[in-house]
């Protein structure tokens, strides 16, 4: 793994001059400030507990990161904070940039287009190559603290763990974790900023659903979970329904883990949904699911012989899309409740989110993201 | 040495009426036991078709199955509940044929198709198609298996590719039988780490497909699929019975076998590739689903013997109701959840094998 | 009846085993193959019935050369009991029913099973022909596969070594049996042997094989010091007393 990573950042010599000439810069930067911040060293370092409990020594003013597994990137964009960002994983973004389109699924990359532009450094395998890049703090959504350790003093560069698991229902733990990153990254109005928003977000929702007199029952399907799923694989966690007041049909993973997990035809069946969603990252291949037993669905399930089946925006994509989430919160109010939800469009919600989580200054336009996502709340044109 | 007989026959021996009614009996034992796994299936296969989140009562299921109903009830009989307990019952036959037949022909125990590196260029194959002829493909939705079509005949032609390899080495070198299990083996590991590769090549979404596809699932199964491991499964159950009395006689040795006039150089060639065809067609519909080609024969030998005129059909048998009863729990014990049944297959199956390693081991000990 | 092999030749790996190699067997015969080890015995005697397949040369039985044959029409003429088998998991009743394999086509007839019945009789194995073959000790095994060949009921028998697992007894009730089939009737038999004094009271004809070439063949008046010297390069005696000729190392 690291031969073919380190091979794919060497071969090409646009990349190692990239780095050579970085390091350049950096080395000159580094001595610069060493030298001026003798004084002040005990100052300059404080110690903060991460996501995972550890306590992390790191430097006052974090100038330059790296962020290192799915959703730790993303939770930096939210922050505003990629400028300090210095270079991006291979896997799970340099080289998936070059040659694929779902590149464009995670949203935050539609929001910083910049970083497509970043040296991929390979994966927390590549030792020399974060070494050599110097970065002030390492930001790492792995879960394991022993590796998280071992990362840390491999390097010397301080490891800081998010958590990336973090739904909307753990509002409290996540309102903490942008608080807490944006004290490090000097973002801390920001942080407010989110917190408030999305605060008032749910506050609205929770106030719109409690007008919900006839609770709809609906089904999720096609979600993702570490990899692209079909029709089958639902949840009985899905947060527009639960914070919409609608009934999912299918109950939690029983294993308890609430995370995604296949179901079979006949259980779907069973639950007789009124509605489907589908998450639109995966909806070709939930529409071969449908094709393959479209007799049998349209016959025995409602939610498909009344058509009531739509898409939502991409939820899961190197981690959770957290803001298309909730849009699809307000979506999936607005196509099962629309008296509730009338005074809202999805297009200006879905805008007003993506301003919120990616700043003002982003500005994506609702269309624009539909277009690079192939993905939209619109019902599904299967029946045709 | 028929004129002989009446002076020869010694005292006190009884004469060989007993020996011809003990033998009767013998073989009318073990035809009643397949019998018996017939009525099993049967019954296991109308279990199966009643169990299931929606209440349906036996005599419905009965009325649908036998009117081919397909309305109502019917529906659910018929286009949910009937193409898995087919498929259990296809794959789980075919595996457990093509490991008798393999094991046979090799005159190894432990042959299978995961022993001739079938398995792992299947896998292989499939991660080919699922890296490789989807790249390019520009789309926007993350869709891998979309074709399940094109995955299933890239696994195909590498599975089969590997046997004609291990096959073209026998011909021209005249290897044993111990040398193709080697050779098997050897072939295998370069393909495991052709599929290594092609994790390191894929990406994230990729690397999960191809994850998920070497979870063998009959939940995958839909009539063209069926159709097709059937009109595979049923000319080479029918060819390779046609020949159990060659595999018999291949059982007491090679040269033994020659002296009674079978082919056997032929006779392994047509075993290994009929066993590989039809291995090679269930793993590619329906993924690497383990222990299948070893625990159905090697159950079906501790019963009934080494008889392939009764091993050829025992052992089918068997592996279609391990399989069926697997699926059913797999579809079943988590409801709503799917569990795969490849993975239930090697929880109850390895610990089961072992112990019939042992349990044979203390017999022939 | 009569077996013919003219000028026989095999090689394997370019190295000759059998070189030039010609005898006849007559019906009611039993020749014994007799010669050191690494001789060439077996791989005289797999020649015969092409388990082998010769390279120069002519096997032919009654005139007809058995490279035109099918393989099922040469086991139905020729058994084979090999030195070895594979124990396998199935009845010694199944095993000898094998023996038919050559005579049926899609299953054994009463008549094949009658041939089975009574070659198990004949050879007195009633108590084990219901025993699973892999539980068998070695000397049963090879009485099995004595009776399989019987069963097979073809005119020529090859027998590699068919009492080396027998003790002394049985050894001597064997081959009395075996010549009590072949004598008399139009069926032969050719074996290869070590014991040169078992093969010598119960064989007819004797062929002597020196490294792949045949050093004499003949009845009882062959076997002299001399020949035995140049065949195994051991001195003997060679004590004749009437029909019974016994070879005693010095």
């Amino acid at each position: 793994m690291i031969f073919i990573q380190r091979s794919r950042v060497l071969r090409t010599p646009f990349t190692v001059l990239l780095l050579i000439l970085f390091l350049a810069v950096v080395g000159t930067l580094d001595l610069f400030a060493s030298a001026q911040s003798e004084e002040v060293t005990e100052e300059s370092f404080i110690t903060v507990t991460d996501m995972r409990g550890r306590s992390v020594r790191l430097p006052q003013k974090v100038e330059s990161l790296i962020a290192l597994e799915a959703g730790s990137l993303r939770l930096v964009s939210y922050l505003d904070a990629t400028e300090k960002v210095i270079a991006v994983e291979d896997a799970g973004h340099g080289r998936e940039k070059s040659d694929y389109g779902f590149f464009q699924l995670a949203t935050y990359r539609l929001a910083q287009p910049g970083l497509r532009d970043l040296p991929s450094i390979g994966s927390s395998e590549n030792v020399e190559g974060l070494i050599s890049a110097d970065p002030d703090l390492i930001i790492s959504s792995q879960r394991d603290i022993g590796q998280l350790n071992h990362l840390q003093e491999t390097l010397g560069i301080p490891v800081f763990a998010v958590d990336v698991d973090l739904e909307l229902y753990d509002t409290d733990l996540f309102y903490r974790q942008l608080e807490i990153l944006g004290s490090i990254l000097d973002r801390s109005e920001r942080a407010d900023e989110l917190v408030t928003g999305i605060k008032d977000a749910l506050e609205d929702i929770a106030m719109r659903s409690q007008k919900v007199s006839e609770p709809s029952r609906a089904y999720a399907g096609g979600m993702m979970y570490y990899g692209p799923a079909d029709l089958l694989r639902t949840t009985g966690d899905y947060l527009p329904f639960d914070l919409t007041g609608t009934r999912n049909v299918m109950p939690t993973n029983p294993t308890g883990n609430r995370q995604p997990y296949m179901t079979s035809l006949e259980d779907l069946i069973a639950s007789a949904p009124e509605a489907v969603f589908i998450d639109a990252a995966n909806v070709n291949l939930s529409r071969s699911g449908f094709s393959d037993n479209r007799d049998v669905l349209e016959e025995l399930v409602p939610a498909f012989s009344e058509r009531e089946v739509y898409t939502t925006f991409v939820y899961k994509y190197y981690g959770t899309n957290w803001e298309n989430q909730l849009i699809n919160v307000y979506a999936v109010g607005k196509i099962l409740y629309p008296e509730v939800f009338a005074d809202i469009s999805i297009e200006g919600k879905a805008e007003e989110i993506w301003d919120l989580f990616f700043t003002a200054d982003t500005d994506l336009d609702h269309d624009t993201v539909v277009k690079t996502q192939g993905a939209g709340v619109k019902r599904v044109d299967w029946f045709e | 040495m028929r004129d002989r007989d009446s002076d020869t026959s010694q005292p006190g021996n009884p004469s060989f009426a007993p020996v011809h009614v003990l033998y009767r009996g013998y073989l009318q034992k073990k035809v009643q036991f397949l019998i018996a796994g017939v009525l099993l299936l049967i019954l296991l296969a109308l279990f199966s078709a009643t169990a299931g989140s929606i209440p349906i009562a036996v005599s419905d299921v009965l009325i649908s199955l036998l009117t081919f109903d397909h309305s109502g009830v019917g529906r659910i009989v018929w286009d949910v509940r009937m193409p898995r307990i087919l498929a259990a019952l296809l794959v789980g036959a075919g595996l457990s044929l093509s490991g008798t037949m393999m094991q046979s022909v090799l005159r190894n125990p432990l042959a299978s198709p995961y022993t001739l590196g079938l398995s792992s260029a299947a896998a292989f194959g499939a991660s080919f198609a699922i890296v490789f002829l989807d790249a390019g493909v520009g789309t926007t939705s993350t869709i891998l298996i979309n074709d399940t079509f094109t995955v299933a005949a890239s696994a195909f032609i590498f599975s089969i590719l590997s046997t004609l390899t291990i096959l073209l080495l026998t011909l021209l070198t005249r290897i044993t039988a111990e040398s193709m299990v080697l050779a098997g083996i050897a072939i295998g590991s370069i393909f495991s780490a052709g599929l290594t590769l092609m994790q390191y090549l894929a990406n994230s979404i990729q690397l999960a497909s191809i994850v998920s596809w070497t979870f063998g699932d009959l939940g995958r199964a839909n009539w063209q699929f069926l159709l097709i491991t059937f009109i595979v499964l049923l000319p080479i159950a029918l060819v390779s019975f046609f020949y159990r009395w060659d595999f018999n006689a291949m059982d007491t040795g090679e040269e033994t076998a020659k002296g009674l006039g079978v082919r056997t150089g032929a006779v392994r060639i047509l075993g290994m590739l009929s066993a590989s065809v039809l291995s090679a067609i269930v793993v590619s519909f329906f993924g690497t689903i383990a222990f299948i080609g070893l625990l159905g024969p090697h159950i079906a030998r501790r019963i009934l013997g080494g008889d392939h005129r009764f091993l050829l059909v025992g052992s089918p048998l068997i592996g279609a109701i391990i399989l069926l009863i697997a699926d059913t729990a797999a579809r079943t014990i988590l409801s709503p959840m799917v569990l795969p049944v490849g993975i239930l297959t090697s929880l109850m199956g390895g610990p089961l094998f072992i112990y019939l390693l042992i349990a044979t081991r203390g017999r022939r000990g | 009846m009569i077996f013919t092999i003219n000028g026989l030749q095999f090689s394997y790996r370019s190295k000759s085993v059998i070189h030039d190699t010609s005898f006849e067997v007559r019906e009611g015969e039993i020749l014994a193959i007799l010669g050191r080890n690494g001789a060439g015995k077996t791989t005289l005697l797999k020649c015969l019935n092409r388990v082998l397949h010769p390279q120069g040369g002519r096997v032919e039985l009654d005139g007809r050369d058995l490279k035109g044959m099918r393989p099922v029409e040469i086991a139905r003429r020729i058994g084979w009991v090999p030195q070895r088998g594979e124990l396998s998991r199935m009845k010694v009743y199944d095993v000898i029913l094998l023996g038919r394999k050559p005579h049926f086509r899609w299953e054994p007839a009463v008549g094949d099973f009658r041939h089975v019945e009574e070659a198990i009789r004949f050879m007195g194995i009633e108590d084990i022909a219901l025993r699973y073959v892999d539980e068998l000790s070695g000397g049963e095994f090879q009485l099995v596969q004595i009776v399989r060949a019987l069963a097979q009921d073809p005119r020529i028998i090859l027998f590699d070594e068919p009492t080396s697992s027998l003790d002394i007894l049985n050894q001597h009730t064997l081959m009395k049996k075996l010549q009590s089939v072949i004598h008399d009737s139009t069926r032969a038999a050719v074996m290869v042997m070590h014991d040169i004094n078992l093969a010598l009271r119960y064989s007819d004809k004797f062929l002597f094989l020196s490294d792949g070439h045949v050093s004499a063949i003949g009845d009882h008046s062959i076997i002299t010091p001399e020949l035995i010297r140049e065949v195994y390069g051991i001195d003997v005696r060679v004590i004749k007393d009437g029909h019974d000729t016994l070879v005693v190392p010095l």
